[in-house]
């Protein structure tokens, strides 16, 4: 009866993470309200480059959309399972705190490197808990297929140091590597850690408290928590060396933040209105950046205007396109022209300068849009924008209003 | 000295203060800094608006976004009824937030000193130079911040006692929709559990549990309020999106020699003192003290901390560090008194006193009476509003941009309604330092076509000239070139000049 009933909580949860992640990571999807289901660059990026593009060969902007999107499930089925081997407590409350994370909905989001090597080390993990058997370690050499070096270097010492146990042999290297790692990120700067600070796959500041008293807690019990505290060191170091570590360490702290959570759940407040706020101010700050990235997705470039433009010029004579960096990797995807940026002829007003240019690049259409506009022009008789206004081998083959597509004729 | 005699005393120092700088601040029509006007143009917009906040303004940098903590408006709504009534007003409000300062001051000091001791540091709190120099006849969110910042401490201070408790819960949560300086305290907050913990003090379980919910809900509103300005800006917030130049004008290395400048010897030198007392005999004191004691200090250490990493602006670091260390200042001039008292001329403490508080108005009141009478010198005149208008009824160019310089910028929004090239409301503005740069060039440079071309970019049609502007480039390149630039407006403190080319 017990097993039964057990059986039946767990795949209840099952359900519910299942049912919650789906949502939250289709809702930016159907709600964005454009013609074309993905959004900013990234995705873009990889339908054109590595293996991502011939996976996605069948169908690009399907496989996009929704590969991420099932493997964000799956990914958040093995963390709770993980969590459950590890402790149960936290299992069901971390994986609902990591679904609403910014950096877990826009790593599964995007149709990005780091899907497919997050979920195959969750995969492994699981798997070494599930079976017992260390040698699932080498699958996580796969994720090198996919992603840096950085990622799996990580990922492998993490393994290395769980297996271990703690043992002084392994101790020594992970050391090692990571006093190697700290000191090669004296050299690279370093990077902000949260969403909050504009960092999209960073973590909530609100994560980031509450691991605070989770790690508070756990030094309690210090020697129980040995490995996790070294896999925390040695994934905060190497954060400093990649900053995409960050989407990795998101699935370390959130444990931990849930940790936390419980602490001031469970704590005896003196003053139970005090209490009360703290609490309600967590759940707000953990959600606000929920709500955050679900918006910033929704309205995401290119929109429905964008996107006709990008159809109008696909139906156009070859020639190279002349826009705005960011601008370039739309235009090769949808609009499948070459595209071509330079500062000089962008701030030019001299005619004779920017002729040069074009013929030298073949320049034949100019895009011009209002969101990006501001970043290289203050007005339309800006720069070369004044060139295009007033020189009649410019033509205006199209205008909708948002964008505009000029053609050189000379 | 009596509770009933303290009153009256401390409502003669807040009366004096609020009285003080009435004086000034009835000296002209206008406001003393270019921020007063963009504060009042955020206030009447709200009435425009439909009491709806502005996310946009059309006319600042030539339209940029708005990232402001609303509250701060919403609190002044009704002031846009009254007509020309209120910018008197205003004065009047602001001038009575700042005198209320001297009441916290004597309020805190009071739970770690004797009365006299409180009422002198309250007096001397009541004449800061540097908080006349910062709030003097200007409309400044500080003047609210500051002393319900103190207020909070002192609320802190008392939080065993329910009602100061849920006053706090109510103050922490209004002021973080104010302005962000209140992080300041929040960081105050978290140094003191550091200090604390060096100095083997125990901090109560409620109050940890109060500095935690401060500094969380304090985080949260900030979050809330600033979150496109901080996704697109991240940590460098912080410097507000000035531009490279004036980073360091504004952002400046600490020295002893700007600290006595603006807060006076005195704070400074018994305010250490007072610190080397309080942490002296920290052992022996009562519990309640030692913690008051430790709070003080991380407020002045945070202030300390925020100005040598230079990541807050110069002079409102000072004005947070001037108010700790007059606070803390009440122990060493208790230690004064008590030496004196034992003195074998004991007997003259009475007039010892009376000297010592002549002494104390003679350099603070001359102190801040030589500030006070700068800032007033320095304030807009009816001249270069008699330009402004001029710019604003030249019918010909209604909706092009104006030229000023940044510090002016505000100025010409307010007074033509019309668009400037670059204001203070600086965040969210792209390529800052081109277009700070383009806004000084246009004054410093020789060659007209230089000028036009930076006029053209950005919209402009007519240029505004102060008298600071002339003398700060010694040039006037427009007076030159009658063709391209004709003189609208001239009298002896500005100029005005519409482009014609």
């Amino acid at each position: 009866m017990k097993i039964i009933r057990q059986k039946l909580i767990e795949s209840n949860a099952n359900l519910t993470l299942i049912v919650f992640s789906a949502f939250l990571l289709l809702y930016p999807i159907f709600f964005r309200d454009k013609g074309f289901l993905l959004g900013g660059i990234t995705s873009y990026y990889n339908l054109n480059n590595g293996l991502l593009s011939y996976i996605a060969s069948i169908n690009p902007y399907i496989v996009a959309t929704y590969l991420p999107l099932i493997f964000g499930i799956i990914s958040l089925i093995l963390f709770y399972k993980i969590l459950s081997f590890l402790d149960k407590n936290i299992a069901f409350a971390s994986s609902i705190i990591i679904a609403i994370s910014p950096g877990f909905i826009n790593l599964y989001h995007y149709y990005n490197s780091y899907f497919i090597p997050i979920t195959l080390s969750l995969l492994t993990f699981y798997l070494i808990l599930k079976t017992q058997k260390d040698n699932w370690i080498y699958l996580i050499y796969l994720i090198a297929i996919f992603s840096d070096i950085y990622l799996t270097m990580i990922l492998v010492l993490i393994a290395t140091i769980y297996i271990s146990k703690w043992k002084t042999l392994f101790l020594i290297p992970s050391i090692g590597i990571s006093g190697f790692i700290s000191g090669l990120s004296l050299r690279t700067g370093s990077f902000s850690l949260l969403y909050e600070l504009g960092t999209k796959e960073g973590l909530s500041i609100f994560i980031l408290f509450l691991a605070f008293f989770g790690i508070r807690e756990m030094l309690k019990k210090k020697y129980s928590y040995a490995s996790y505290f070294l896999i925390f060191f040695v994934s905060l170091v190497g954060l400093i060396f990649s900053r995409d570590l960050i989407i990795l360490f998101l699935f370390i702290v959130t444990p931990v933040a849930t940790k936390g959570l419980d602490r001031l759940w469970t704590h005896n407040w003196k003053n139970l209105m005090i209490g009360r706020l703290v609490l309600f101010i967590s759940v707000i700050g953990l959600l606000f950046s929920t709500v955050m990235v679900i918006g910033n997705l929704i309205d995401e470039l290119p929109d429905d205007m964008m996107i006709d433009g990008f159809m109008n010029l696909k139906d156009l004579d070859d020639g190279v396109v002349f826009a705005a960096p960011n601008r370039g990797i739309w235009i090769k995807t949808i609009s499948e022209k070459e595209h071509y940026f330079n500062e000089e002829l962008a701030y030019t007003r001299d005619f004779e300068i920017a002729k040069k240019i074009i013929n030298e690049t073949k320049i034949k259409y100019v895009w011009i849009d209002s969101y990006g506009m501001n970043d290289y022009w203050y007005n339309d008789e800006d720069g070369f924008m004044f060139i295009i206004k007033y020189n009649q081998d410019f033509d205006n083959i199209y205008n909708n209003g948002v964008v505009s597509i000029w053609e050189f004729n000379e | 000295m009596n509770n009933k005699k303290a009153f009256w005393i401390i409502s003669i120092i807040i009366i004096s203060s609020f009285v003080f700088q009435l004086y000034f601040s009835f000296q002209t029509d206008y406001f003393s800094d270019e921020i007063s006007y963009f504060h009042l143009r955020q206030i009447e917009n709200l009435k425009e608006n439909n009491f709806k906040p502005s996310v946009y303004d059309g006319l600042s940098n030539g339209g940029s976004d708005l990232s402001l903590s609303p509250l701060f408006y919403y609190l002044f709504f009704w002031v846009g009824f009254l007509g020309s009534f209120k910018e008197i007003i205003l004065k009047i409000i602001f001038a009575a937030l700042i005198s209320i300062i001297p009441l916290f001051v004597y309020l805190i000091s009071r739970e770690i000193s004797s009365l006299p001791s409180s009422l002198f540091v309250s007096s001397m709190a009541a004449f800061l130079p540097i908080l006349f120099m910062q709030s003097l006849n200007k409309i400044t969110p500080y003047a609210l911040v500051l002393p319900v910042m103190l207020y909070l401490i002192y609320c802190f201070i008392n939080a065993n006692k329910e009602k100061y408790l849920k006053q706090f819960i109510i103050l922490s949560i209004i002021i973080s929709w104010i302005h962000p300086a209140i992080m300041i305290l929040s960081l105050s907050f978290v140094i003191y559990l550091i200090l604390s913990y060096g100095e083997s003090v125990k901090i109560p379980v409620n109050k940890k549990e109060i500095i935690l919910f401060f500094v969380m809900v304090t985080a949260l509103i900030q979050i809330v309020i600033y979150h496109q300005a901080l996704s697109s800006m991240g940590s460098k917030i912080i410097f507000q999106n000035l531009p490279t130049s004036l980073l360091s004008e504004y952002f400046r290395d600490f020295n002893l020699i700007d600290l006595i400048y603006v807060i006076g010897t005195l704070p400074p030198l018994w305010g250490v003192l007072g610190i080397f007392y309080g942490f002296k005999n920290i052992r022996t004191m009562d519990k309640n003290k030692k913690e008051i004691i430790i709070l003080i200090s991380s407020f002045i250490f945070t202030a300390l901390l925020l100005l040598a990493l230079k990541v807050i602006k110069f002079y409102i670091g000072l004005v947070f560090l001037g108010i700790g260390l007059i606070i803390i200042s009440s122990l060493s001039i208790d230690k004064i008194l008590i030496r004196v008292k034992n003195f074998k001329f004991g007997w003259a403490l009475k007039y010892y006193y009376i000297i010592f508080v002549l002494f104390m108005i003679i350099i603070v009141f001359f102190s801040s009476y030589a500030v006070s009478s700068k800032i007033i010198e320095k304030t807009i005149t009816s001249e270069e509003v008699f330009c402004l208008e001029s710019i604003k009824n030249d019918w010909v160019h209604k909706d092009f941009s104006v030229a000023a310089p940044i510090e002016e910028g505000d100025y010409v929004t307010y007074f033509t309604g019309k668009k400037n090239i670059i204001d203070w409301n600086l965040m969210g503005v792209k390529n800052i330092d081109e277009k700070y740069n383009n806004s000084v060039d246009i004054y410093k440079t020789e060659s007209s076509t230089i000028a036009l071309n930076i006029a053209n970019k950005y919209n402009v049609r007519h240029i505004y000239l102060s008298d600071s502007t002339k003398n700060k480039y010694n040039k006037n390149l427009f007076e030159k070139n009658e063709r391209c630039f004709e003189k609208i407006c001239e009298n002896n403190k500005a100029e005005a000049y519409r482009i014609k080319c």
